[in-house]
């Protein structure tokens, strides 16, 4: 049927007096623009809006105030660009998902969303445009976000069995925003490792139309999987339909490095960083590949450019500066290392963590100097400052000091450490090879094997006495010996996951106490944060789940 | 040590520029427009056709820089799955304060909850290029239809104007290649047609293409321009 278009949508008007309420934030570097922009605004009875002319400028308002609505141009001159804003707003929570967020650009599309699969904004206005049409997509993207808040909400409390039948209650009902629901069902479907039903579900999307986000879910969940060469044809896909989304080539390259193609993923990373330079994680990346491929010039240059980058974003870290000065001191370079390592002190002054990883970097640059007392002195202080550390320090920098202990003939303290990480993560074979690598490296690879083998066969040994009482029936004493054993290795996922398990099985047969409720999901926490994707996760969350009496579910 | 620069670097970065200030030039044309509405002063008409041009302008250099980047094979597309009938109400908003000034009628026909996977900011484009080209050609109708047709979705423009010049029209899946030369007489490169050429062709799915049809005739008996995308 034709309709001649004559006013606005009545659904629209409904919400009219909506818009007014709204407080707006406009990014934007040029001042007539951002005037113009400003009148728009008032044009709709808006009120409140602030004004930011760079994104430095615009992070640290949205830190500090809480808008409905973003207006963000992309190009911002020399600072951080659109893109950076959004996803550093996002990283750090300045945003939720209730904001708007609306990046205006002068051009077609494309340039922007270039890696921007995983930080999209809600949508782009291109320049010119009408007031009409500004107001008309604020209207719409207002209507859309009132219509998911109920599923934001569920997001939030982490839900996801509500969430996606929210999604699908919204899919089957005629709704505009079907893309953002299908994206979000995709995403959750992941996060609740409900991987064949994932599979199965972005199978089906991408039977509707050649979506790369869709390619691009399923790639992700072939990757988490294991099934990698599905994964590398998946993301394959994406970059030969479009070589700018740069996150397929992330993902490409984490899958080739899992494959064992480590000169292929460098490959992918160099295209990545050529096509979209500014990326301090990418950049990251690459060097860490390359100095793995012994490529030291790339190396270096990835890591001096992830250092330079870093300087005025939150992404900096001090891993970045230790890097470079590791890579320095392979190319034959250690002055400029220790240059490094002295400006890195500046930087990340008062932060015990990164003085462990600049200790341990200077110790290495010392020991290729011959000054082998000062190596070992650094040392030394590095590994004094892990025990005043509050949480568990990073494996990475864990093995890392525990490399230096040894290369400066501690080896009681070495040994030490390597016991812990590999206790801590014995079913993690992985990271096992890591630290047998390690030992190759030092040239005491016998040694290490030994060392290796102790350390495991106790925690394995360790682990299934536990299980034995276990499914003797014995829970009383699992639970006993279990929670002992968290004592002693705090940090292992799977000690972790049967003591959350011992107490859950009692509490099945003898009813719930919240005392060991709280308990179990202590260690399930625990678990978590140890290994967000291990396997049994959502396994004990619903266990634990369905062991809370009703009325206090209700009441929570 | 090359430090030549590239021409079409500099082409390229030039019309960025040049498109800022187009950008500028249209938006405080608007509030002229909205000032004088409310004053209902006499300039009010010729307004209209300063908009129109400046949109033109705006078309073209948009062209330019896609065939930039298809130069440079940097030409991508970003398709997602949209609604098809809020891409045509967004066209209709953008374009009938300019249209209206002249008495042309717009009518649109589209199914509600009909969903494509498509490039919004390169098939806006297109649309909006022709839509705007219909300011000057059309008698006084414009209608924009859009539906499922096989295993495409169409999008059409037609008018009540004269229709388009013989040696423009492009049957369907004709072989497509810019081929023309440039009348200096009519000013008209072809070039637009070429850019809906492009974008319709790098829409894929499976093995098929997208193609457009510029034809005569049509609904309201004027020209008619669709572009089909697999």
């Amino acid at each position: 049927m034709a309709t001649t278009q004559d006013n606005i949508p009545s659904s629209q008007s409904i919400l009219a007096d909506d818009l007014k309420k709204k407080k707006v934030l406009v990014v934007e570097d040029f001042l007539n623009f951002r005037l113009t922009l400003r009148t728009m605004l008032k044009s709709y009875g808006i009120s409140y809006i602030d004004d930011a002319a760079t994104g430095e400028e615009a992070v640290q308002k949205m830190s500090s105030n809480k808008y409905d609505i973003i207006l963000c141009d992309y190009n911002l001159g020399p600072g951080k660009d659109g893109q950076q804003v959004l996803e550093e707003a996002r990283c750090c929570e300045y945003m939720d998902h209730s904001t708007v967020f609306i990046m205006v650009t002068a051009e077609n599309t494309m340039d922007m969303i270039m890696g921007a699969l995983e930080y999209q904004p809600d949508d782009y206005l291109i320049k010119p445009f009408s007031k009409e049409s500004l107001e008309k997509k604020l209207r719409n993207l207002s209507t859309k976000k009132e219509s998911l808040k109920t599923i934001e909400k569920a997001v939030e409390k982490k839900d996801y069995t509500s969430v996606i039948a929210l999604c699908d209650e919204q899919i089957n009902s005629h709704t505009k925003s079907l893309s953002d629901l299908l994206k979000l069902k995709g995403e959750i479907l992941i996060k609740k490792q409900a991987y064949a039903e994932a599979t199965k579900f972005y199978e089906k999307v991408l039977g509707m139309g050649n979506l790369p986000w869709a390619m691009f879910g399923l790639g992700k969940v072939k990757f988490i999987t294991g099934n990698y060469n599905e994964a590398k044809s998946a993301f394959e896909k994406i970059i030969k339909k479009n070589n700018k989304i740069v996150a397929a080539h992330d993902w490409l390259a984490k899958t080739h490095e899992k494959m064992g193609n480590d000169s292929e993923a460098q490959r992918v990373l160099e295209d990545a960083v050529r096509i979209s330079p500014k990326a301090i994680l990418r950049q990251r990346t690459l060097g860490n590949i390359a100095h793995k491929n012994k490529d030291n010039v790339t190396a270096e240059y990835s890591f001096k450019e992830a250092v330079k980058q870093g300087k005025h974003s939150f992404l900096k870290s001090p891993t970045d500066y230790t890097c470079l000065a590791k890579v320095l001191v392979d190319k034959g370079s250690p002055m400029e290392s220790l240059h490094v390592l002295t400006d890195a002190g500046r930087e990340f002054s008062g932060n015990p963590e990164a003085s462990i990883q600049i200790s341990v970097a200077e110790s290495l640059a010392f020991k290729k100097l011959n000054r082998e007392e000062d190596a070992g002195k650094a040392v030394q202080k590095a590994y004094k400052l892990v025990a005043t550390l509050p949480g568990r320090l990073p494996v990475d920098i864990e093995l890392d000091l525990a490399k230096a202990l040894f290369l400066t003939g501690d080896e009681k303290s070495g040994k030490k450490l390597v016991r812990h990480v590999v206790q801590s993560n014995h079913d993690n074979q992985e990271l096992i090879g890591n630290v047998q690598a390690i030992f190759r490296e030092l040239n005491i690879e016998d040694k290490g094997r030994e060392i290796i083998s102790a350390a495991l066969s106790e925690v394995i040994k360790l682990n299934n006495d536990g299980i034995r009482l276990f499914q003797e029936g014995n829970l009383g004493r699992a639970i006993n010996f279990f929670e002992q054993a968290v004592d002693r290795l705090p940090d292992n996922r799977t000690i972790n996951a049967n003591a959350a398990h011992a107490l859950m099985a009692y509490m099945q047969k003898h009813g719930s106490q919240p005392r060991l409720l709280e308990k179990a999901l202590s260690y399930i926490d625990r678990v978590k944060s140890i290994d967000p994707l291990y396997k049994n996760l959502e396994i004990l969350t619903n266990m634990h789940k369905e062991l809370i009496p009703e009325e206090s579910r209700n009441g929570n | 040590m090359e430090t030549k620069m590239d021409f079409l670097d500099i082409l390229a970065s030039t019309l960025h520029d040049m498109k800022n200030s187009l950008g500028i030039l249209f938006n405080t044309l608007e509030e002229s427009i909205e000032q004088c509405r409310e004053k209902e002063c006499s300039s009010y008409g010729g307004f209209f056709t300063l908009q129109y041009e400046i949109k033109r302008l705006n078309h073209s250099m948009i062209r330019l820089l896609s065939l930039y980047k298809k130069e440079k094979s940097q030409f991508a597309i970003n398709v997602d799955y949209y609604p098809v009938d809020e891409i045509v109400d967004d066209i209709v908003i953008q374009n009938k304060p300019l249209l209206s000034s002249k008495g042309i009628e717009i009518e649109t026909d589209c199914p509600e909850g009909l969903f494509w996977t498509f490039d919004r900011g390169l098939v806006s484009g297109v649309l909006e290029n022709v839509l705007n080209n219909s300011f000057r050609y059309t008698k006084d109708k414009v209608r924009i239809s859009a539906d499922k047709e096989g295993e495409y979705l169409f999008l059409r423009i037609e008018d009540n104007g004269r229709g388009y010049p013989e040696c423009m029209l492009v049957d369907d899946k004709e072989e497509l290649s810019y081929k023309r030369t440039i009348d200096f007489d009519t000013g008209s490169t072809g070039l637009g047609l070429y850019f809906s050429m492009l974008v319709a062709k790098s829409h894929t799915n499976e093995d098929r293409e997208g193609h457009i049809s510029v034809l005569n005739g049509g609904a309201l008996g004027g020209g008619a321009f669709t572009i089909y995308i697999p």
